[in-house]
This record gives C-alpha cells, structure tokens and sequence, in this order.
C-alpha cells in the first residue's frame, strides 16, 4: 500500500527526473526554457505534441535530445509526399519459417518505438497522416486485422513549417486534435544564437547522458494522476474551453467574431494533466488555477479554429487564447 | 485527532469569524435598507410619528435579523475556503483539502496536512472587517437618514403635530362641556391624535379650536399657512385657495349659495384674516381636495368648511334651521358626486369617506 511518504518521495524523483531532463537537453539546446518545460511536461503526460517553427530554429534537435536524455527507443520518420502508411505502421512480410516453409509475419514500422519524431508531418499525404491518428489516440496500431499495441511510454513529437506551404496538406482538425500541446520554436535572441554558435562551432561537442528509463517514465506518469483538481478549479479549465466557442454565452467578443470551432473536450483534458504535472513541480498534490493559466495557451492554440474574417485581419489563436484567459474570471 | 477532523475545526475558526464580518457587513447594509423602508411608509401612509418609530425600529430589527440570518447561510465552509485561498494565497490548497478530505488517500492526506498547516493563523488578521467595502453602505445610511427628515419635515412639522395634541385636547374638553356637538369631539380629537393624518385632523381640530377659541384658533391658521405655502402640491388649507377654487368651478363645485357667498365675503382679506373670521362666524378654514397634479388652488375639487359647528357642505348648523340628517346627507352626496367627478386618488377618497363616517347622524348608525 502506498504510504503519504512514498508519495513525497515519488514526487521528488518526479521533480528530480524533470529538472534533469532539462539540464540535460539545456547541454544542446539553448534558450527557450518555457518550450523545454511544455515538451517535458507533454512527455511526461504521455501526449504527443506539435512542433511548429521556421527551417534552423532547433525542432528536431529539440526532440532528438529529449530522446538522448532518455534511455527510450527513438525512432525518426522525415515524412515526404511519397512516404506510404506502411512505411509508418509496419506490415506483414513473407518471411522464411524455421520448419523450411514460408509465412506472413508483422514487421513493426517506426511508430513502434518510445519516442517518435515525425519530422515535417504536413508534407505527408493526408492517408499516411491518416497512419498517425490511431497510433496517437490508442497507442496501438492494427495491421490486417491484427492489432499490435505499442510500448508505453509512448510519444509522437511532429515538426512542420508554418512558412513553407507549397507542396503540403495541412493537417486536419481531427488530427491536430490528438496533439496534447502545440508548441511554437521562436527564433534564438542574439545571446542565445552566440552560445549555440559557440556550441556548434568549436571542436568539442556537448554530449547528454541518458538518465532514466522506461519504468521511471511510467510510474511517473501514473503519479502525475494522482493528484487532486478540486471541482471549482475544474470547473474553471472547463469554464475557459467553454469560453472558446462562439456560441457560448461567457464566448469573449474576439472569439464570438474570429472562431469557426472552440477547444474539444481533449483540450480540457490536456489541460488538466498537464497542471497535475506542474503542481507536482511545484511541490504541491493539488491543481491550482494558476496551473491551468500557464497550460493553456499550448493546450488551446491548436484546437481553435478561425474563421475567414480572423485570417483575413491577422488575428491569431493566442491572441484569441490570450482574450479567454484576461475574460475567465475565478468563481 | 484524524488529520480532516483538524482541518475542519481549523477551517471553523475561520468560518465563524467569516460570518461575524459578513453578518457586520450585511447589518450595515440591511439598516440603510430599513430606513429607506421606513421612508417609504411614511411617503405613502403619512403614519404619526410613534408609528413611524415603530416602522423604523422594526424594520432594523428585521433587516438585523436578516443580516445575521443570511451571513450564517452565505459563509458556509466552501466559501470560507475559497476566501481563505485567495487571501493567504494558497493556490485553491484549502479548497482541495475540504473537498478530499474524506477520500483516505495518501495524496489527499498530505493535501488536508498541509491546508491544516496553513490555517494556523489568526483569522482575525486573515478576515478584518472591512470599512471601504462597507462605504457604499455608510453612505446610503447617511442619504437615507437625511432623507428621513426631509420628508418627516414636509408634511407634518414636529411643532404643528405637538400644537395638534394640544389643541385637539383642548377643544374637546370644551366641546364636551358645551354640549353642542351630537358626535363627541373629545372621540375626534382622540382619534385625530391616534392617527395623526395631519391634514384632516389638523383641519378639524382647527375647526373645534376655531368654533370654541377664536384666539388659538388664528394661531392654528397661521401655522395652516405656513404650511400651505410651503407645501403647494398637497393639502391647501388656505380659505382663499377654498375661494379660487369655488369660483373656478362655479357651477360644479358649489354646495350652498350662501356658503359660498359667505366664504367668498369671508376670504376677501386672505387667509390670516379669513381665517380669524371664519372662526368668529363659525366657519373653519376650508379643505381643498384638489385633482393629483393640479396646482390645488387653480384644480377643482370639493371646498367645504371643517368646523365643529358647521357641517359639510358649507350649510351653517344654526342659521338653517333644518336636521342635521337632512344636512348630513346633502353635504355627503355633494362631496360623493364632486369626487366622482374629479381624478381624486384612492386613498383622498378614503379620507372623505372616513370622515363622513365619523361625523354619520345617530340614526344612520
């Protein structure tokens, strides 16, 4: 039976591992440490996460060191317009069996690994994309009737460039749905360029040292769900999803004139384990509203659909984020 | 102690001391409200000034009752907890902990150990009571009570009522020894005091002074006078009002020729004059009932006199020479059609009736 002190003491190595894993992917990549806390806090929670920024800014180093830090397998797919469903998922080969004779046997694809980078999702075909979503949602992927399930822990980190169209099928709503968090790469300030320069340039490279395995990873997860959201802070995060739809009563001006579609129910979700992950952080076995506040902008942004009118006047989904937030008011 | 029954009675402190602010709070609030009450009633009902005393008290003891009633309802423990979260910013850790407490969980133990922990302070340092919040309250208790005694002023001034009581004891001791009147005016003066409905009974205490009194009488004018003119809208108690009117409605609004014609003789050297007059000959100051709205001296209405020792309808008691219910029922279906005819409001209305009521021959009883 798990005792009070066991508890404190799974929240320190939660703690621990956490602030770890930062330093050690701050040995490669500088700068931006609200980004790494959101891709720690994503992984830790066992979601997927979408990561958007110009060519050079760091996406796939960002997820390649989360992956170095880690003693997980990592797998990396650079999807392009030909790369085929099979090539994600895996499929039945013709393979020799030892009695002499012949068999169809699965050969599991990328996606069967702990932490997978899906580099550029958006130049893939809406059908290979299409590959993700049950991998996402289920952790489990079904090949010819059979279903396989994938090892927890379990992450799909996709980069895209919001610059680059051409040639690229943005991704569907169902599908940007199943991203816990989207997070957004800004390019490095000056300083930050100068110590990446120095990083990159010299002779010697920064290595990161692998820390924790699988099983911490697990038991860590099931202890960020354990701690407690009482129904007024609750009734908040559902407060703030409300408020992103049009037609809601408490719907800001902006999001009642710029929102085609407010946040899902998925949206609520990921907001809510995500806080549990920060109050653990913070020493704390409760959710509290500030929690809630600092999650939501990469919780909410990807799941608010504008309208014609906020594309045309440049109203993006954090300004409409930001608007929900100032107008949510605590009980 | 189990670690939740701790953090309930270290909440309860807090709770308790949550409801003596709010109920302090609410008091403030809840007596402004019953002033403003009080205020009302006295608009409306024109009470004397021991009912509106007990209006007054009354309705404080209810609005503190109330108070106390709704601070103890509103300050339950989950408010208490939000509260006690914001103030000692405990990031919704009080609120977790009410809400777990019971759960028996190692996590939810360690979240009501540490709320315990945190409530160790003095909740009065945590709850004051709050003077700012309570401003809007102060203030409106200030324009309630300033306006309070505006409108106790209005109508009836403290000094005429006190005159009243006088008078009106006065008049019906001596009504009583003379004998002259059929109804008792020692039951009118007692009721005029018990109602203090200031202008009917004003008038008719005026009215048993002046037949009884000439002196205290004009006395009783005068202070009428003043009052009229400070108070245009409402009772006029002027006799020449009585007249303007009378001979503004000339063909409506006249009970008697000779009334009239002795009012209008009478009043030729206005109100002071007049009054002192009519009292001499037997005649009250007249009572305007003029139309909501009008002016009261220019509207029309019914003009009689009030006096003990004429009866309504401006027909003189001795000088006709006929019965008093003969009297009584010209008088009254003068003043039932004359009301009929002009936008008297209900409660005028009431008065009138009341007063031929009161004043009913023997055998209508």
């Amino acid at each position: 039976m798990t005792t009070a002190a066991a508890v404190e003491a799974q929240a320190a190595t939660f703690r621990d591992c956490f602030n770890g894993l930062k330093t050690e992917i701050g040995r490669v990549f500088v700068g931006q440490p609200a980004l790494v806390d959101h891709l720690l806090l994503c992984f830790f929670c066992q979601g997927h996460a979408l990561i958007e920024g110009v060519p050079g800014v760091g996406k796939t180093l960002l997820v390649r060191s989360l992956s170095d830090a880690l003693n997980l397998r990592f797998a990396r797919i650079q999807c392009t317009p030909d790369l085929m469903p099979a090539d994600v998922t895996g499929t039945n080969v013709l393979v020799d069996t030892t009695g002499g004779s012949r068999a169809f046997a699965f050969q599991p694809g990328p996606i069967f690994a702990n932490v997978v980078l899906a580099d550029e999702i958006n130049r893939a075909t809406p059908r290979t994309q299409a590959a993700f979503l049950e991998a996402m949602q289920e952790h489990r992927v079904t090949v010819f009737g059979t279903t396989h399930r994938i090892e927890e822990p379990f992450s799909v980190f996709a980069t895209q460039n919001p610059i680059e169209m051409e040639g690229t099928y943005p991704l569907p709503e169902a599908q940007l749905d199943r991203f816990f968090f989207k997070l957004t790469v800004h390019v490095p300030d000056i300083d930050d360029l100068a110590e990446i320069m120095m990083r990159t340039t010299g002779a010697q490279q920064a290595q990161i040292t692998p820390r924790f395995g699988a099983d911490i990873v697990r038991s860590l997860g099931g202890l960020v769900k354990q701690v407690k959201i009482a129904d007024p802070v609750l009734r908040f995060a559902l407060r703030l999803v409300r408020a992103t739809h049009p037609e809601d009563a408490g719907a800001p001006h902006i999001v009642r004139q710029h929102v085609r579609y407010g946040a899902s129910p998925r949206a609520a979700q990921a907001m809510i384990l995500s806080a549990k992950a920060l109050a653990l952080l913070a020493g704390r076995y409760h959710v509290a509203t500030d929690d809630l506040r600092r999650v939501a902008r990469p919780a909410l942004n990807h799941r608010i659909v504008r309208n014609f009118h906020a594309e045309m006047e440049r109203v993006t989904a954090e300004a409409i984020v930001d608007a929900v937030l100032a107008e949510a008011g605590d009980e | 102690m189990p670690p939740a029954d701790l953090f309930v009675r270290q909440l309860a402190r807090f709770q308790r001391r949550l409801r003596l602010v709010m109920s302090a709070e609410y008091a403030v609030k809840s007596i402004a409200v019953a002033i403003a009450v009080t205020d009302a009633l006295v608009l409306t009902s024109a009470p004397g000034t021991r009912l509106t005393a007990v209006y007054l008290a009354g309705s404080v003891v209810v609005g503190l009752v109330a108070a106390v009633a709704l601070a103890w309802r509103r300050a339950g423990l989950s408010r208490t907890a939000a509260l006690l979260d914001r103030r000692l910013g405990l990031d919704d850790q009080v609120v977790t902990a009410l809400q777990f407490r019971t759960d028996g969980d190692p996590v939810a133990d360690l979240i009501v150990t540490r709320a315990t922990e945190s409530l160790v302070g003095n909740p009065s340092s945590v709850l004051p009571f709050e003077s700012p919040r309570a401003r809007w309250a102060l203030a409106s208790v200030a324009g309630a009570i300033v306006f309070f005694v505006v409108i106790e002023r209005l109508p009836v001034d403290s000094e005429a009522l006190a005159q009243l009581d006088w008078s009106a004891k006065a008049s019906a001791e001596r009504d009583a020894s003379a004998n002259t009147h059929r109804w008792s005016a020692k039951a009118l003066a007692e009721r005029d005091a018990s109602n203090v409905i200031a202008p009917r009974s004003t008038a008719k205490a005026s009215a048993e002074r002046a037949s009884a009194n000439p002196d205290s009488y004009r006395w009783s004018a005068k202070a009428s006078a003043e009052r009229e003119n400070a108070n245009a809208d409402s009772y006029r108690w002027s006799a020449k009002a009585s007249a303007d009117r009378e001979s503004a409605n000339a063909d409506s609004y006249r009970w008697s020729a000779k009334a009239s014609a002795e009012r209008e003789r009478a009043n030729a050297n206005r109100a002071g004059n007049g009054a002192r007059d009519a009292g001499r000959d037997g005649r009250g100051t007249g009572r305007g009932n003029g139309a909501p709205g009008g002016s009261g001296r220019e509207s029309g209405g019914v003009a009689w006199s009030s006096t003990t020792t004429k009866e309504p309808g401006g027909v003189d008691a001795h000088d006709s020479g006929g019965s008093y219910a003969e009297r009584y029922r010209t008088a009254k279906a003068a003043a039932e059609a004359a009301v009929a005819q002009d936008r008297v409001p209900a409660r005028h209305r009431a008065l009138i009736h009341d007063y031929f009521q009161a004043i009913r021959p023997r055998a209508d009883r």
